[in-house]
């Protein structure tokens, strides 16, 4: 019977038409005992292929078609209507038939994509040989060497190339591929190629260099090989399939299709009967064991490591303190990943060396080893901390704990750099990230393809890029152009088609932060190609492929909040030479709670939403702790769960704190009762149901995954079994505490996490509590981030009584910078100047102010449209004249660089009186040449003044009005959001000169309002205030756009929301 | 001296209304390629929609935009016929751009209003678009009063008011570049006046040295341009359409050495300047390319040459069924220097002969020549073409 | 042979080429033809010839984003007596051309 043995994925980038399941499947439905997956020059799609093969019943065999470079001999001229772009490269198809067939293979595919330019890569034919073993060649499709030659008809060309290649492989290992597609030529090829075999006594084989699961899926791959190739599928009609018989055909038609050379079907069976290498079995990945330098066994030098940490943090070891440790060594030693845990300790000492800094997240932060290792900053006995969500008996060796390491910014940029230096490209590689087709590329590549008018496709990508837009063929239909066109051809393909590209992959791009490090060498278990960053590498697979491959993947990603804190602390040691450690800053401190409940938090960014805010304004916070509920409570999951109205009822006693069952009491006391925690699921679990940790755990995460109806009846006997045999409670609780923890199982936030977030809130509390400025301009240098623009937040400073003072060429720098209790704001502030300006100004600065506007630019020699956006932001008012006249001055002696040195001619007869801007013109340019809607020159709202008639009410007034009361509100758009959990309600958070206001619009007004709400920079809302304790919000019944003086809405809502 | 401006404000979007009445009610974009050619007024005044804008931007300012693809040829069509009828009014006629042009009337001795009622009349009956008209001493100020006064009414400028009629006028009415005007409102010089009152030298030092002078001279209404008459020159035009649609650059280059043998036999001993290529799907035209020659030329060579070299580096995304060469500015009879050795050999000069008087007693094309056009093509009918045979 | 559109056309149409003839066969129930009509020169409904051998059989598909797809099998005959012919069926509407494989 017949094995497909050529065969490519949507994973041969831009050629193939079908993804690995979809291969699966119809291989399985045409009776496939085994299919061999060869894309282009990656194995990118080879574990995802592995894993659906197994699960279908189909043995997968991994392979690839490699391209090889033209080893300088002159290849005929591709014959009329060939394969694929007839480029000189040669093709060449290669199957795993042993392990070390598959490390051969991968290794070869490294050196092919590190040794060519990023997106050609090719072989050099030479390294062939010294990976050759365990791998079986076959002389690939039309574009293969030997088949070119013999369709150019040079046969003893093709003869010498194919006895070559029989060399390296070894005569067993090399077979002739036929080819028979229906293409012109390829009867008369296929004879001359068996006529080569016979003469050379190889063995040849069919294939059918599938390109598409099924033949209607042609006109997709027509359209993948134009936008390949940049055109339209008209201009391509040469470097087009010829056909659509490139698709995987029943056996029998193959078998049919070759019956006068039976041996080429034999022989697909033989080979793939040879092929018993199994990707998801035989890898031979290890992690790398760590070994300690006075020769000791990695886990004795991490105990030692512990305990010398436990002595440092706590004094002395407790005989309790020894206990937790021992246990948690225990786990690690079972499943045998000391290894991985000093290999993850080496790293943070090097960020805690060289002042990068770090933080633990995710589940890791309960550990107490982790704690002692350095890698959390968390004390989990001071939070009270379970580690069974992290460690637990029940973790299959394979089963990888995940260490999650938060960097600010550039600090993840040098440990990224830091491990690449000291494991190497064998070693390390960042895990890929597979970039797929969503509506508004695919829509636009469709379009072009097929050669629609750009307009109209123009017109669709943008409407396909709203987070509400509808399938295509519905959102086409709501179109009155469109409507009309869905039926003539070119449109019902382009429909059709666009939905079929959807989803499939483009290109391998980076993941956020995932790395993965291996003792055998990477290359051989994962092919690596170089990054877009000079000197970093990405293996082909993502994160779920390294994930089923068992590889351990380590997370450092970006967390700029982090950069924020410690650019402040840099800034108060710079200031007041007070060196603060991160560590030691205080988290008890009952002056920083009380900035909190009075709601003082714009800035800190894990609380500072406006959910939050209004949370916080309901709720009594005054200790860490309390912060740590507090950042795992809300959020968009507990809300719409409706888990956080019982919490807030109990804390402000309108509802009374019960407990299921007295042993509940010390596990959800911190919570009042009301399970937010994961690890309360687990600890609840294990003490009603005496589960153990492993299979508490196992219950969470099959209740946080969506189950099948049987799946949680399965559970829920379990639970009910281990309930009966504790017999702590009877039958009805043990009902109702179940429906509990399903509720919540499914968005619980890990309370390790949470204090890790909650640790770094509290200390930018404090910052902001006792060193304002220096937290506000830590703010704006570490800005874009957070949910505000820097002007929201430079008018939250000037309301603390904090100035932010304008550009000023003698007083600024690149970045912003304190002037005595004010913030000078820096050039990184000022549209359309690049960090070579920012430079340049910096290095001229040093040598003392300028005396006026020709010192300025005969000494910075800027380019004019620099100078022009400072002169107009009143950076050179120092010089006594207006920004006007100062202009009128630049254009009398302004000359271009490379121009001939200016002489210093008098061109005071040449100036001419001309009016100064006023105030709102300087509030204007300050919009336009200022990052983030700031303005130092007055408030936006200052523009509105003609607008406002007085029946408008300021915020601060806002704020004490009843529930109930009708209210005007005017002010300028900080926030607009419309959650897709909010079920089609939008909040804006507008602003006036003295504050926030929330305003909240249902759903039906939002139909009625569309354009306001679209295009509105500022707006005045009719309607009442909704009032619950001291949370105020107004909801809208009218609302209607507010005309700012001399600004056009759509620069300004650009302005404010460009970040 | 004297001057009428002639001007259909918004020219390409008055033409597609013509065609498409529903482009007056909505706010409507007419584009050429992927740029802004022409925006009704409500876009470019709210949205800030501007000719030469790229599409994609203008969209995204104003989703709701009725859009129209440019018709050139059409344009063009309709501003010559403006050509020929203004030609009746005035001796000396200048088109300075679609849809605008000048016309001397300072012979004229009609009252003023009079004469503009007239031109207004012959060029709607021409066309079918009502201009407006302004008539001034100069260019700079005819325009300006064409531009003030909407379609069928008309602004006179009296000799010596130019400065007090364009004392409150905007600078944006100046013929200047973009970040020139911007610049100007920037330093609050909103008005020709405000130019007007500033000492020249001053202007001068500013916007360098000959432009501060014109827009100097301009503020005070002094625009000593002259009128450059269009001169009326006769073209040749041919074209071949191809039976399926082509792809292939050969088939164009092909088609394009059979128009060129055709159009050298029409020119006989006169020589053309400059050689317009158009290649068509329908009536829509997706590429064109007007080529002036060094010097007025009669070889059929060199245009030869010239043709392929422009069509095989062509890159055709869309099928071309028509193919169009026009030889413009072609002169008086020039002295032909006959060439030194006479190419054609005996046996070809009684073939053309034979074909000619074939084709004369047939009265059409008998004799066919079999060109191959694309080789590698999949379809056998695609791969050679058969092109009328001429001498 | 040259088989044109057949269209007369004026001086400024170029004609093509090789433009399929309607033809009758009776093929095998392989799909492959095994008597042809062919008509030659004449206009008269010429005799049927057998077919010798079949060089070479290709399928051709495209333009399936018009109004007017095409998908061909064609076929490279050797008729008796040695004559080249090439013929294909259209796989949309069925029928059998001819056209000289130009």
């Amino acid at each position: 019977m017949y094995v497909e043995l050529h065969c490519h994925s949507c994973f041969s980038f831009r050629e193939g038409a079908s993804s690995p399941a979809e291969l699966v499947l119809a291989a399985r439905a045409l009776g496939y005992e085994a299919l061999a997956l060869t894309d282009h020059d990656n194995l990118a799609g080879a574990m995802e292929f592995a894993q659906a093969a197994k699960e279908w019943g189909v043995r997968p065999i991994i392979g690839v078609e490699m391209t090889l470079r033209p080893d300088g001999r002159p290849s005929g001229r591709g014959a009329p209507g060939s394969d694929g772009a007839a480029s000189p490269p040669t093709h060449l198809t290669l199957l795993a038939e042993t392990p070390r067939g598959y490390a051969n293979i991968s290794r070869l595919l490294s050196q092919a994509h590190l040794s060519s330019p990023r997106d050609a890569p090719a072989l050099d034919p030479a390294e062939l040989a010294p990976c050759a073993e365990g791998v079986i060649a076959l002389s690939g499709c039309r574009n293969g060497e030997v088949p070119r030659l013999v369709g150019a008809g040079d046969v003893e060309g093709a003869c010498e190339a194919a006895a070559r290649y029989a060399a390296i492989f070894g005569k067993r290992n090399f077979y002739i591929e036929l080819q028979d597609n229906f293409v012109r030529g390829d009867r008369a090829r296929n004879r001359g190629l068996v006529a080569l075999a016979r003469r050379l006594g190889l063995g040849v084989v069919a294939t059918n260099n599938v390109h598409y699961h099924d033949r209607a899926r042609h006109r997709l791959q027509d359209v993948l090989v134009a936008v390949r190739h940049h055109s339209t599928l008209d201009a391509t009609e040469h470097v087009r399939r010829q056909n659509a018989e490139f698709s995987l055909k029943p056996p029998a038609e193959m078998a049919r299709l070759f019956a006068e050379l039976p041996e080429a079907v034999a022989n697909t069976r033989a080979i793939a009967a040879r092929c018993t290498f199994d990707l998801t079995r035989d890898l031979t990945y290890r992690f790398p064991d760590f070994r300690a330098p006075d020769g000791r066994s990695a886990d004795a030098f991490l105990e030692a490591v512990c305990f010398d940490a436990a002595r440092e943090y706590y004094g002395r070891v407790t005989p309790d303190l020894e206990r937790r440790i021992r246990h948690e060594l225990e786990l690690i030693r079972q499943s045998a990943q000391a290894g991985f845990f000093l290999r993850n300790w080496e790293i943070m000492r090097y960020a805690r060396t060289h002042g990068l800094p770090a933080r633990g997240r995710g589940s890791s932060v309960g550990s107490l080893v982790c704690y002692l290792l350095g890698l959390s900053g968390i004390d989990p006995l001071k939070y009270n901390l379970f580690v069974g969500r992290f460690l637990n008996e029940a973790r299959r060796k394979e089963d990888v704990p995940d260490i999650d390491i938060d960097f600010a910014r550039e600090a993840r940029e040098r440990i990224f750099a830091h491990v690449f230096a000291t494991y190497g490209s064998e070693h390390a590689a960042l895990v890929a990230n597979v970039i797929t087709y969503r509506y508004p590329m695919a829509v636009r590549d469709v379009g072009k393809a097929l050669g629609l008018p750009e307009a109209d496709i123009d017109k669709l990508a943008k409407r396909m890029r709203g987070r509400f837009a509808r399938p295509l063929a519905e959102e086409m239909r709501a179109m009155p152009e469109f409507a009309s066109r869905m039926e003539a051809p070119p449109w019902r393909e382009f429909v059709r088609l666009v939905e079929e590209l959807r989803g499939m992959p483009r290109h391998l791009g980076q993941h956020a932060g995932g790395i993965i490090i291996s003792d055998t060498p990477i290359v051989e278990q994962v092919p690596v190609q170089p990054s877009a960053m000079a000197g970093r590498y990405i293996c082909q697979w993502d994160k779920d492929s390294v994930a089923d491959a068992g590889f351990i993947k380590m997370d450092f990603l970006g967390y700029p909040s982090l950069g924020h804190l410690y650019r402040a602390l840099a800034l108060i040691e710079e200031r007041r030479g007070l060196r603060i450690d991160p560590v030691r800053i205080p988290l008890d401190d009952p002056e920083v709670y009380a900035m909190i409940r009075r709601g003082d938090i714009l800035g800190i960014v894990q609380i500072q939403s406006r959910a939050q805010l209004q949370a916080i304004l309901r709720l009594d916070i005054a200790s860490i702790e309390d912060l740590v509920v507090q950042v795992a409570l809300i959020r968009p999951g507990p809300i719409q769960g409706g888990a956080v109205n019982p919490y807030i009822a109990r804390c402000q006693g309108r509802e009374p704190v019960t407990y299921d069952h007295p042993c509940l009491e010390p596990i959800l006391g911190e919570t009042k009762g009301v399970i937010i925690f994961q690890e309360q699921v687990l600890e609840v679990a294990m003490a009603i149901a005496g589960f153990t940790a492993g299979q508490a755990e196992s219950l969470r995460r099959a209740m946080s995954r969506k189950r099948s109806r049987e799946e949680m009846e399965k559970l829920r006997d379990a639970f009910f079994a281990g309930a009966r045999a504790k017999g702590l409670v009877d039958d009805a609780t043990a009902a109702v505490i179940f429906e509990k923890i399903v509720a919540f199982a499914a968005f619980g936030f890990p309370k390790a996490h949470a204090a890790a977030m909650a640790e770094t809130a509290g200390k930018l509390a404090w910052v902001k509590r006792y060193y304002p400025v220096e937290f506000y301009c830590a703010w704006l240098n570490e800005w874009p981030f957070g949910f505000y623009s820097p002007g929201v937040i430079v008018n939250e400073a000037r309301r603390n009584g904090i100035e932010v003072l304008g550009v000023d060429v003698n007083r600024s720098r690149g970045l912003c910078v304190i002037e005595d209790d004010a913030v000078r704001l820096g050039y990184n502030y000022v549209r359309g100047i690049g960090a070579q300006t920012r430079a340049r100004l910096d290095d001229e600065a040093r040598h003392g102010p300028y005396v006026s506007l020709w010192d300025f630019w005969r000494r910075t020699r800027i380019e004019r449209m620099p100078i022009e956006r400072l002169v107009r932001l009143g950076a050179l008012a120092f010089t006594g004249l207006h920004e006007r006249a100062l202009l009128w001055q630049l254009g009398l002696f302004y000359r271009p660089l490379g121009a001939q040195l200016p002489l210093a001619l008098p061109y005071e007869a040449d100036l001419v009186p001309l009016t100064e801007m006023t105030d709102g013109e300087r509030l204007v340019t300050d919009l336009r040449f200022i990052e983030g809607a700031v303005t130092t020159r007055g408030h936006i709202m200052d523009l509105a003044r003609g607008a406002l008639h007085e029946g408008v009410t300021p915020s601060h007034v806002v704020d004490r009005m009843a529930d109930g009361a009708p209210v005007t509100v005017a002010g300028f758009v900080a926030v607009r959001q419309a959650p897709e959990t909010a079920k089609g309600f939008v909040f804006h958070t507008l602003e006036d000169r003295y504050g926030l206001i929330n305003v909240i619009t249902k759903p039906h007004l939002v139909a009625r309002y569309q354009r306001v709400i679209e295009h509105a920079g500022a707006l005045i809302v009719h309607g009442h205030i909704e009032r619950q304790e001291r949370v105020v919000n107004v909801v809208t019944e009218r609302m209607e756009l507010l005309p700012l003086a001399g600004t056009r809405h759509r620069a300004l809502r650009h302005a404010a929301h460009n970040w | 001296m004297r001057l009428a401006c002639v001007s259909v404000p918004r020219f390409a979007l008055a033409v597609e209304a013509r065609l498409d009445p529903r482009l007056l009610r909505a706010p409507a974009i007419v584009y050429d390629g992927n740029r802004v050619l022409e925006a009704s007024p409500e876009l470019t005044n709210a949205t800030g929609v501007h000719p030469g804008q790229p599409l994609r931007q203008a969209r995204a300012a104003y989703p709701g935009a009725v859009c129209v693809p440019a018709n050139l040829l059409l344009y063009r069509e309709i501003s010559g016929a403006m050509l020929q009828a203004l030609g009746q009014v005035g001796p000396q006629v200048e088109l300075a751009e679609q849809g605008r042009a000048y016309v001397d009337v300072g012979g004229l001795d009609a009252d003023a209003f009079a004469l503009a009622g007239k031109i207004a009349a012959v060029v709607q009956q021409a066309t079918g678009l009502l201009p407006s008209v302004g008539v001034a001493e100069g260019k700079f100020v005819a325009r300006v009063a064409a531009a003030l006064c909407p379609p069928g009414d008309a602004g006179v400028v009296p000799r010596g008011r130019e400065r007090d009629f364009l004392r409150d006028k905007s600078v944006s009415l100046l013929p200047a570049a973009p970040e020139t005007i911007e610049h100007l409102q920037t330093l609050a010089l909103h008005t020709l006046g405000d130019i007007a009152g500033l000492p020249k030298t001053a202007v001068e030092a500013q916007f360098g040295g000959s432009g501060g002078r014109r827009l100097w001279e301009l503020a005070h209404g002094i625009d000593r341009e002259p009128l450059r008459p269009h001169r009326t020159e006769e073209s040749l035009r041919e074209r071949l359409t191809f039976e399926g649609p082509v792809v292939a650059s050969e088939a164009l280059v092909m088609a394009g050495r059979q128009l060129l043998r055709r159009l050298a036999g029409r020119l006989g001993r006169r020589a053309a300047r400059t050689m317009h290529l158009q290649a068509l799907a329908g009536d829509r035209l997706l590429w064109e390319r007007l080529e002036t020659f060094r010097e007025p030329t009669a070889d059929e060579g060199r245009m030869a040459f010239i043709l392929t070299t422009r069509l095989s580096s062509l890159q055709l995304t869309e099928a071309v069924d028509t193919l169009a060469i026009t030889l413009g500015g072609i002169g008086r009879e020039a002295a032909r220097q006959p060439k030194l050795i006479a190419e054609a050999s005996p046996q070809i000069a009684s073939l053309a002969a034979a074909i000619q008087q074939v084709r004369a007693r047939y009265g059409r094309p008998v004799v066919w020549r079999a060109v191959e056009v694309d080789p590698c093509s999949r379809h056998p009918e695609e791969r050679a073409v058969l092109i009328p045979y001429d001498a | 042979m040259l088989t044109t559109s057949g269209g007369t056309g004026g001086p400024d149409t170029v004609r093509r080429l090789n433009v399929p003839q309607p033809l009758r066969v009776e093929a095998g129930d392989d799909g492959t033809p095994r008597r042809v009509q062919h008509r030659g020169q004449t206009a008269r409904p010429g005799r049927w010839r057998a077919v010798d051998q079949v060089r070479e059989r290709y399928r051709v598909e495209d333009r399936w984003w018009t109004s007017e797809p095409v998908a061909r099998e064609y076929f490279d005959l050797l008729l008796d007596g040695g004559l080249p012919f090439a013929v294909f069926r259209d796989r949309i509407d069925g029928r059998w051309y001819a056209q000289r494989d130009g």
